[in-house]
């Protein structure tokens, strides 16, 4: 790792509830689901770091919260050294630098603006002073879109080229930090590659820090340099990602790493050891305690479901949250 | 184990949607069989025409619009587009499940998950329950009924039963959607299970629980399966024989082992290169282009002007299903010389 | 990003000179035209109810010249030739007052239709901001006030409103008109607030607001296109229900008074000569009917039109 590059974005300690509902009708006690409950790590620059977990983790929360959608309910979020909610508006000068690519992009693009307007958005607010006409051009070449494809609504494209819609515009404010949220999960694997290849030319380009958001482990291999897990929340296990691939520590990551579909005896090698869940997963508004994987985890120990086991360094940058590493 | 005639051969099979400026040839000569008790896989990108061919198989699909000039849908010997829409009833009721794409979709939102389980289970067993009485020629009570359900849930991994059958689907996470789908499948015990990318919400632990599950009960009772996906990898894992489809036809038809063993066709080529590995390595490019337009259809081969290896016969003659060794066949020129004599 | 500076890409050195983007901008504008003309046009009768607008409309415009009598439009009489039946000199037929039923007619769609486009023109703006306020701002005080308000409206019964105010005012066309806007307005805030709550969650409204677009922004130019659908169809349909609302209120003698023909008035003064001159009531009656079919099938086919062809 390049001792040069700076740490561009730095998580501490981070905490999103949701309020959804009342219980009861007397005393009205809120059912609060803890979407992220306290999770840090950092990001630097030119790096790719994977997010991953399963419906539930907190994944999804955690971009959203960087971009701004929602306010942490406790905990910091710093962008090079700036606090990015020390206002209660976020300025236009962070908005510029932190931009987002969405999952579905069916909805991400207004199905009743064309191309044009979908990227003149961005640029009208953080750059007018360029000539829009030629930087829209610019883009849409940049993402390998011919130029008339301005003037075509998004009902007209295939899935594959609305997603290159949506890294244009997403890049169309010159970015330094870039949200990806599975980006390529609605699309066929067909074109799953030439977009991750788009994307990974952009950043060696222009130098991008990518948050990449996923559940495709075997994209998540190929694409990011370090790899952190969640689950309900909290982070089970951080490393570079060869270190993580190659020796899994959490029992969750091993889980997750026996349970995917390959399309090769050679990658079977690569999986560990089988591990199949036992029990269920918890509903996130009522964790139990301890720790919050107890309730599936074949290695359980007594002291799993009272305390909640904190982050430890097993080897350099590699991190993992469970009782089976001595705590502390 | 147990049977395994033919249960569906599918023949020729031409499907056209008409729209305004003419017809789209989604399925242009789809062929395809299975015997009972196979587990056959069914891969090809969004668009490709699965979901169309089954559709056409169980003959739901709206004709109006789609129209079918050619063709012959044989399921359990008999002629599926020569039957009145009750026959087609009874054999479809009893014998064939299908777990759609799209859960939310497939669930009526104003019913609670319990009606809807009820009525499907109701459905299979017959008749009406009759409370209090025990079963007799195969009328369940509505206690027995539960019983199923709950057993059904409880199979797909889904906490708390009763609570959910209380529930209504809009109270569920899409992923759990998809299980109680999959659950209502498999209550009625069918001969026949369709199931169309049943993992695609769902995630990857559950995805694989789910999926042992469907092959134990598969083994167990000798259920037949059509996976319908363009996950390749849990075609690898679940099925014993695959067709890969583009553009509506059959581009190649082999047991699963060898698919992936040996790829033949240039687009089976394509899909397993373009699946980023375990091992590493970056990842590919994919297929340049886009599924062809179905209204007009390129000449010849449809897949020839995305293939790298196109040559001039592909662009005014379309393959035939060339028989390989073993069970392997595919529809490519390039394999001409090498394929055993007999065609298809 | 500053990368970008060295890779001067100006349009310049792309294909594309500043003309050509013209051309460009223009044939996609004739293609986008073009498709939503197919989309209307697929159903026929989309088209005739069209045509029969567009030749309603010519007809309330040129009525001096179009009609055969137009002097029978004001204060006329000729009980020489009243009640006479459908015939080559008068094609409908002459009312109790010797009038030309046709003439009469034609006239009455002139002021029938004026209402409905000025209704319209004055219900459709207001209801459409406070719809998409209200959306907007949904779950805060704005919403609530906005939303109770049209709640209040739409509780009392719309013709009593329109009567009440009618009577305080001197029973007018312009008055009715102004009656008839008091209750139809909340139609359109309620409609347009149900499609906007559902907008202010759509992952294209985020990403808006994520890069720092404005409230104005989002409101007027991500969310009120996707209204545009069902309030144009809500428009052409309700064109025919304001003539049939305005026929009523003549109908009870508000809104157009005689001796200016208006539908509901030849229709309530014609109801007694039922059944023996049966073309007093039964014609102007019909013409209700066709103007109300034609507006309802062009709505049919407005709203094919801006349906959303999906992925």
């Amino acid at each position: 790792m390049d001792a040069s590059s700076a740490e561009i974005l730095t998580v501490t300690d981070l905490k999103k509830y949701f309020v959804i509902g009342h219980k009861g009708t007397a005393k009205r006690v809120p059912v609060t689901v803890k979407a992220v409950e306290g999770i840090s790590f950092s990001l630097q620059e030119g790096e790719t770091l994977g997010l991953v977990g399963e419906s539930g983790s907190g994944k999804s929360t955690v971009a959203y919260t960087v971009i701004g959608m929602y306010h942490p309910t406790a905990g910091t979020i710093a962008f090079d050294g700036h606090d990015l909610f020390a206002e209660k508006e976020r300025p236009l000068a962070l908005r510029k630098e932190i931009q987002i690519v969405f999952q579905d992009p069916g909805s991400s693009l207004n199905p009743r603006q064309s191309v044009k307007q979908v990227l003149e958005l961005p640029l009208r607010i953080h750059r007018p002073e360029a000539n829009r006409l030629e930087q829209i051009v610019y883009l849409l070449e940049m993402v390998g879109l011919p130029a008339d494809y301005m003037y075509k609504q998004p009902q007209m494209l295939s899935g594959g080229e609305k997603q290159l819609v949506a890294v244009a515009r997403a890049l169309a404010t010159e970015p330094r930090l870039v949200i990806l949220d599975e980006p390529t999960s609605a699309l066929d694997v067909s074109i799953q590659g030439k977009i991750i290849n788009l994307l990974i030319r952009l950043q060696q380009q222009f130098n991008l820090s990518y948050l990449f958001i996923t559940h495709d482990l075997s994209l998540m291999r190929n694409v990011s340099s370090r790899v952190a897990i969640m689950y309900l929340g909290k982070i089970c296990e951080i490393a570079e990602t060869i270190e993580f691939f190659r020796n899994p520590l959490h029992p969750y990551t091993q889980m997750l790493l026996s349970s995917i579909p390959v399309v090769s005896e050679a990658e079977e090698q690569f999986k560990p050891k089988k591990i199949i869940s036992t029990g269920e997963i918890p509903s996130p508004v009522d964790i139990p305690p301890g720790c919050s994987f107890n309730t599936r985890c074949p290695m359980k120990m007594d002291v799993c479901t009272v305390v909640d086991p904190v982050m430890v360094e097993t080897a350099r940058g590699h991190t993992v949250r469970c009782h089976l590493f001595p705590q502390g | 184990m147990g049977d395994n005639s033919l249960l569906i051969d599918v023949k020729d099979l031409h499907v056209h949607f008409k729209v305004y400026g003419g017809q789209l040839k989604v399925l242009d000569g789809v062929d395809f069989s299975m015997r009972r008790g196979e587990r056959v896989g069914l891969v090809g990108e969004t668009g490709c025409g699965k979901t169309t061919t089954m559709k056409a198989i169980l003959r739901v699909l709206p004709t109006p619009p789609a129209l079918i000039p050619r063709g012959q849908i044989l399921f359990k010997d008999r002629d599926v587009l020569k039957m009145s829409s009750s026959e087609i009833q009874q054999l479809r009721g009893r014998g064939v499940s299908m777990i759609f794409q799209d859960p939310t979709a497939a669930l009526n939102p104003v019913f609670t998950i319990g009606q809807q389980m009820e009525a499907v289970i109701q459905s299979s067993a017959g008749s009406p329950p009759r409370q209090g009485r025990g079963t007799s020629q195969g009328k369940l009570t509505r206690e027995e009924i539960q019983q199923r359900a709950i057993q059904s849930l409880q199979e797909v991994a889904l906490a708390d039963p009763k609570r959910l059958l209380r529930s209504y689907p809009v109270q569920l996470s899409g992923g759990m959607r998809q299980r109680v789908c999959i659950g209502m499948a498999l209550s009625t015990r069918p001969e026949l299970l369709i199931a169309d990318e049943p993992g695609t919400s769902l995630d990857v632990t559950i995805q694989d629980q789910v999926l042992r599950l469907l092959r134990t009960l598969v083994e167990e009772r000798n259920t037949s399966v059509i996976l319908i996906t363009h996950t390749l990898g849990i075609v690898r894992e679940m099925t014993d024989r695959v067709y890969v489809m583009y553009a509506g036809n059959m581009v190649e038809v082999s047991s699963t082992g060898r698919l992936f063993e040996r790829p033949l066709h240039p687009y089976t080529r394509g899909l397993m290169d373009a699946v980023p590995r375990l091992s590493g390595g970056g990842v590919s490019d994919g297929i340049p282009g886009r599924l062809p337009s179905y209204l007009t259809p390129p000449a010849g081969c449809r897949f020839h002007p995305r293939c790298p290896h196109v040559m001039d016969i592909c662009r005014n003659e379309k393959p035939p299903l060339y028989q390989m060794d073993g069970d392997h066949r595919v529809a490519c020129f390039l394999y001409l010389s090498s394929s055993t004599p007999q065609g298809q | 990003m500053s990368a970008q500076a060295t890779a001067t890409q100006t349009l310049a050195s792309t294909p594309w000179t500043p003309q050509q983007i013209k051309q460009l901008e223009r044939q996609a504008r004739q293609e986008n035209r073009g498709r939503l003309w197919y989309k209307f046009s697929r159903n026929p009768m989309s088209v005739v109810g069209l045509v029969a607008v567009v030749v309603l409309i010519l007809l309330a415009i040129f009525a001096p010249f179009v009609t055969p009598y137009p002097r029978h439009a004001g204060p006329f009489t000729d009980f020489a030739h009243a009640k006479l039946p459908p015939g080559l000199q008068h094609l409908f037929g002459t009312d109790q007052i010797g009038r030309d039923i046709l003439t009469r007619i034609i006239y009455g769609l002139r002021s029938s239709l004026l209402m409905g486009v000025v209704v319209l023109a004055l219900v459709v703006p207001p209801g459409v901001v406070l719809g998409l306020l209200a959306g907007f701002y949904h779950g805060t005080w704005i919403d609530t006030v906005i939303m109770r308000t049209t709640d209040i409206f739409l509780a009392v019964p719309p013709l009593i409103l329109a009567l009440a105010v009618a009577s305080v005012l001197k029973p007018n066309l312009w008055n009715g008109m102004m009656a008839v806007s008091l209750m139809w307005w909340p139609w359109y805030a309620r409609l347009v607030y149900g499609v906007a709550v559902a907008l202010r969650n759509e992952y294209f409204v985020t990403a808006a607001e994520v890069t720092g677009a404005g409230s104005g922004h989002i409101i007027f130019r991500e969310m009120l296109p996707n209204t545009l659908s069902p309030v144009l169809t809500k428009m052409s349909i309700d064109i025919a229900w304001v003539i049939i609302i305005g026929s009523m209120l003549s109908f009870v003698g508000l809104g157009v008074q005689p001796p200016e023909p208006s539908l509901g008035t030849m229709i309530a003064d014609g109801a007694r000569y039922l059944p023996d001159q049966w073309w007093i009531v039964v014609f102007p009656a019909l013409a209700i009917v066709v103007v109300v079919l034609a507006f309802n099938l062009m709505g049919d086919g407005i709203r094919d039109m801006l349906a959303s062809e999906g992925g």
